[in-house]
């Protein structure tokens, strides 16, 4: 799963609530989340159906419902893309500071 | 959870010179990368060896000297496209050079009418293939 299909996912406020709620213990069914959004149970089943697609979600059957907790690794990856990318351009702007003090001390 | 890289650096030179230093691959290589070609025209490629041997490649998306320098790249074979914008600021102690790099949204795995994202972004991958 790419970084961008996570950032994609998690650009909207609903989906990024209900990952909120999905992290909290137990995870949710799509009822329960229904209930503490002010979405219908129609746009929760969208949403989920987009978390999963991003990795985000994982769905366990549960007798009659189904029950949603969140896939940690996906938020890892962007996570660490943040990280690395940040990282690279520390390292790229440090050096020119560097070269740009060296080309007038030389100049 | 932040979807983009920002960095900001002010360096005591003139913008135009500051302007050289982000565009012209003699300055860039210095800094930038070990191995750096930039045409800093639409269009135009980037190739981009990094101090660990691993590569980037791209192209210009948009120029608008001697201010702001847009491109999209990519770790070849499969790494995840992100777009590179550069500009360059007057500063009260010389230039003031920004840099967003933001990864791009490959809307084509998220379901259709489910993201609130300007539609150009479905194409900016395809750029590179050019």
């Amino acid at each position: 799963m790419d970084v961008g299909t996570t950032f994609a996912a998690l650009a909207d406020d609903s989906r990024r609530q209900m990952l909120t709620m999905l992290g909290d213990g137990e995870g949710a069914t799509a009822t329960e989340l229904a209930r503490d959004l002010p979405i219908s149970r129609q746009a929760v089943s969208k949403h989920l159906a987009a978390l999963r697609t991003a990795g985000l979600v994982s769905a366990r059957h549960q007798g009659r419902e189904t029950r949603y907790t969140v896939t940690p690794e996906p938020l890892q990856q962007a996570v660490a893309w943040i990280a690395d990318t940040g990282a690279a351009w520390d390292q790229r702007l440090a050096r020119l500071g560097g070269y740009v003090r060296q080309e007038r001390s030389a100049g | 959870m932040a979807e983009v890289v920002e960095r900001e650096i002010t360096v005591p030179v003139e913008p135009d010179e500051a302007w050289r230093l982000v565009t012209e691959p003699d300055h860039l290589e210095h800094w930038f990368a070990p191995q750096v070609e930039l045409d800093p025209r639409p269009g135009g490629p980037v190739r981009v060896v990094e101090d660990d041997g691993g590569e980037r490649h791209g192209v210009v998306e948009q120029v608008d000297a001697p201010r702001r320098l847009r491109f999209v790249w990519y770790a070849p074979p499969d790494g995840a496209p992100s777009s590179v914008e550069i500009e360059v600021a007057p500063d009260e102690h010389g230039s003031r050079i920004s840099v967003v790099e933001r990864e791009l949204v490959m809307v084509d795995a998220i379901p259709p009418g489910m993201l609130e994202r300007p539609r150009t972004l479905r194409n900016e991958p395809l750029a590179l293939a050019a």
